[in-house]
């Protein structure tokens, strides 16, 4: 598989790179590094003034380019280039169907408390309108030594997830590595219960427990390889302790659905997906919107 | 060496080649000799074409008459003879750079910094003219769009000019579409938004096909009578209106930058400016004849919209206006969002050669745009635009150009002499005479202009005189070496 890095000169370029590089190393492929730049005239204009903005541009990207092949993965095969592009996102989903990237990678904005991912502009654009995966590095990411341990892919009790759960099979399967699916179940602790008690909360979750568990024997009756999923649920009274709960390799990569995230990741930030992509503390791949 | 270098030493101390040539080539040779003739012309007529039009005579019908006609043509022969000099001058350097590297190289700090503070007049003052133009198509368009009329004081500048002086009394307290219009167009810059080949493309079609709307309307109603008397100023009020009219012509310039891009530049550079102006000439000349043959020379003066308003007149009809009033404010919104950006990109490249203070050519890390940089242009444009009445910023805008213009004609002489050998794509035709005739025509227009730009022009001089002097000449990034070899 080829993965396109999303690279800037900052801390988020170079965890993407490590993350791109433990995917390539692991699937038998390459990467490909990208740093998008804006672009100047593409006409004569009056006293050529934007010239010297034009070369610094150049320079700066030839400067960030030499500082990524420093840090880059030395056993996976790497390419470097820049492009112009009016936007960072338009840059980099061109440049993935102009090297036809199988997944564009991405680093996580600052903003992110340490081992926790938070979109920037760039990553929420591109989250919107890729056709092909794209994969966060958490901030603060650091590789395990080796290979993809595992692949688990979030699920819940739609339909859609059938779809997603067989795509994130592939993604296993590229990586040669066992699939798991995972299940998260948030117990609401209000402050005031509805007239029906805190045990219609419960009641509710477990609900959720059995729609996922059918969810998953759907799933794995209709699984194609003999080496069906297992299921793992996650449990907690908040996201951050449900998504937290399960045990987690430090070589495991999430896959989550974008058509949870209904497309608009930043609109509908306080969906499922979303929490789930924020707080796990491992790499993460979007899937984007599957053709239900 | 020893201590500072002398001011001398400062002035014509030049910016190696090499920085120029550093880092160049990252577009893959995608550019190279791969404009045909065609295609320079239309840029040529696109950079040109259509900004001043849309303004322009109702200041300068009032001053030549009729006779604005021949200032058309006296502004754009001089454009002409000054476009064919900067072609020679951009020829002799193999690789791209602004004219402001160009002088650096060629000719030193000294020269450089004066093409910069002239650039500043091209693009900067030229920016806040436009936006003050715009703001008049734009209440135009509102007006006869839903019927309201903004108020007055958010229309106009206060500040007018009399003679030597400038003060207040104008009608309005502020131009706020004119300064809002800045500020959005500086937002989209900081946004990333540059203009594409494409755009522009659309731009130029935009702008030619609302003035063939105006001729082939305004054409209806003409009355050759009203061309008598031809010239009821003389001679004077023809040439004052030719120093004016000259800044329709800038951009033409654009056409000599490309000369490195372009197939066969001996043949097809001199051609696509001749053509080039022959084409934006024609659509100036013959808007203005029909504008003159629809109503009578003294309606011109103080009218807002110019254009849009005359349609109007002779139609009875609001939508001719509104279609040539939205195409304005269309493509001079383009045209503003152009300007700017090269406002702050001539600034960012003298900041980085230690002219200005870093802060113009710090960058965002993750747009790479120049944030600060184009923060302090808008409010320095937002700021012209809003308080000075637009004749005065026209009339700025032609003397810079013109003052720049003269200097490269100059320049094109000094560097025969001084470097006979030196290759040149293009070299001019008749040298030595073009040149001189070149010069001759910017000073003649040059001193046409009224007398309040030439007061303002000084003290911009002394302005970046001062600033030369005390910050760019002593952080400039050449004495910086010298002080360390």
């Amino acid at each position: 598989m080829k993965f396109l890095v999303g690279y800037s000169a900052d801390k988020g370029g170079a965890e993407a790179l490590q993350l791109a590089g433990l995917l390539a190393r692991s699937s038998g492929g390459s990467v490909v590094v990208v740093t998008v730049l804006p672009g100047g005239w593409d006409h004569p204009s009056p006293a050529r003034v934007d010239v010297e903005y034009v070369q610094f541009l150049e320079q700066h990207a030839a400067k960030t380019l030499s500082g990524a092949k420093k840090i880059a993965p030395g056993d996976v095969p790497a390419e470097f280039h820049a492009r112009h592009a009016k936007t960072a996102s338009e840059g980099l989903i061109a440049a993935a169907a102009e090297f036809g990237a199988d997944a564009i990678v991405l680093g996580s904005s600052r903003k992110a408390p340490m081992a926790r991912f938070q979109e920037g502009v760039v990553a929420s654009e591109i989250l919107r309108s890729a056709s092909v995966p794209v994969a966060l590095a958490p901030r603060g990411y650091t590789p395990p030594q080796g290979r993809v341990a595992r692949v688990t892919c979030a699920i819940a009790s739609s339909e859609s997830s059938v779809t997603l759960a067989q795509k994130a099979g592939e993604i296993a399967a590229g990586f040669h590595v066992p699939l798991r699916l995972a299940t998260f179940i948030v117990r609401d602790r209000q402050m005031y219960p509805t007239g029906a008690g805190y045990d219609a909360e419960n009641l509710v979750a477990n609900q959720f427990r059995e729609q996922a568990t059918a969810a998953y024997q759907q799933i794995s009756a209709g699984w194609p390889g003999s080496d069906r999923p297992e299921l793992v649920l996650g449990d907690g009274r908040d996201w951050k302790s449900a998504v937290a709960s399960p045990d987690w390799d430090p070589a495991e990569l999430l896959v989550i659905g974008s058509s949870h995230l209904g497309g608009f990741l930043r609109v509908f930030v306080g969906s499922n997906s979303g929490k789930i992509l924020r707080h796990a503390p491992v790499p993460r791949m979007i899937v984007p919107r599957l053709a239900d | 060496m020893n201590g500072a270098p002398s001011l001398r030493q400062r002035l014509l101390r030049k910016k190696p080649m090499t920085n120029i040539v550093d880092g160049h080539g990252g577009h893959d040779g995608e550019l190279k000799r791969s404009i045909t003739l065609f295609q320079l012309t239309m840029f040529g007529v696109g950079a040109t074409i259509g900004t001043g039009i849309f303004f322009v005579l109702s200041e300068q019908v009032p001053v030549a008459g009729p006779g604005v006609l021949i200032s058309f043509l006296l502004a754009g022969i001089t454009a002409g003879l000054t476009a064919l000099c900067y072609a020679e001058m951009s020829s002799m350097i193999p690789v791209s750079g602004s004219s402001y590297s160009y002088a650096y190289v060629t000719l030193g700090e000294g020269v450089a910094f004066l093409v910069a503070a002239c650039l500043i007049m091209e693009y900067g003052i030229s920016a806040a003219a436009v936006s003050v133009g715009w703001s008049e198509y734009l209440h135009n368009l509102i007006h006869n769009v839903t019927g309201l009329e903004l108020p007055r004081w958010m229309l106009s500048a206060p500040i007018v000019a009399e003679g030597f002086s400038l003060h207040f009394g104008g009608d309005g307290l502020i131009n706020l579409p004119a300064a809002v219009l800045v500020f959005l167009c500086s937002f989209l810059l900081m946004r990333g938004a540059t203009e594409s080949a494409r755009t522009n493309a659309i731009m130029v079609i935009i702008k030619l096909s609302v003035l063939v709307l105006f001729i082939a309307i305004a054409v209806t109603a003409f009355d050759p009578g009203r061309l008598v008397p031809f010239a009821p100023h003389g001679m004077t009020g023809i040439s004052a209106a030719a120093g004016a009219i000259f800044f329709t012509y800038v951009g033409l310039d654009a056409v000599s930058t490309a000369g490195e891009e372009v197939e066969n530049p001996r043949r097809n550079l001199p051609l696509a400016i001749l053509l080039a102006l022959v084409i934006v000439t024609t659509f100036y000349v013959l808007v203005a004849l029909v504008a003159l043959g629809a109503q009578p020379t003294s309606e011109f003066e103080g009218q807002e919209a110019g254009l849009a308003t005359i349609l109007q007149n002779i139609t009875g009809s609001t939508w001719p206006a509104i279609v040539l009033s939205a195409g304005a404010v269309v493509s001079v919104f383009s045209v503003t969002l152009i300007v700017l950006y090269g406002q702050t990109r001539i600034l960012f490249a003298m900041s980085r050669d230690g002219m200005l203070p870093p802060i113009f050519s710090k960058v965002n890390p993750h747009t790479m745009s120049p944030n600060a940089n184009t923060l302090i242009v808008a409010c320095c444009v937002a700021a012209v635009a809003a308080f000075m009445p637009a004749d005065v910023l026209w009339h700025l805008t032609s003397m810079g150009t013109l003052v720049a213009f003269a200097v490269v004609s100059a320049g094109v002489i000094v560097l025969r002499y001084r470097q006979p050998d030196a290759p040149r794509g293009f070299r001019v035709p008749l040298f030595p005479v073009l040149p001189i005739l070149s010069i001759i025509s910017c000073l003649y227009l040059i001193s046409s202009l009224s007398l309040i730009v030439f007061k303002l022009t000084a003290i911009w001089a002394f302005l970046a005189a001062v600033l030369y002097f005390t910050y760019s000449s002593r952080n400039s990034a050449l004495e910086r070496k010298d002080r360390t070899q």
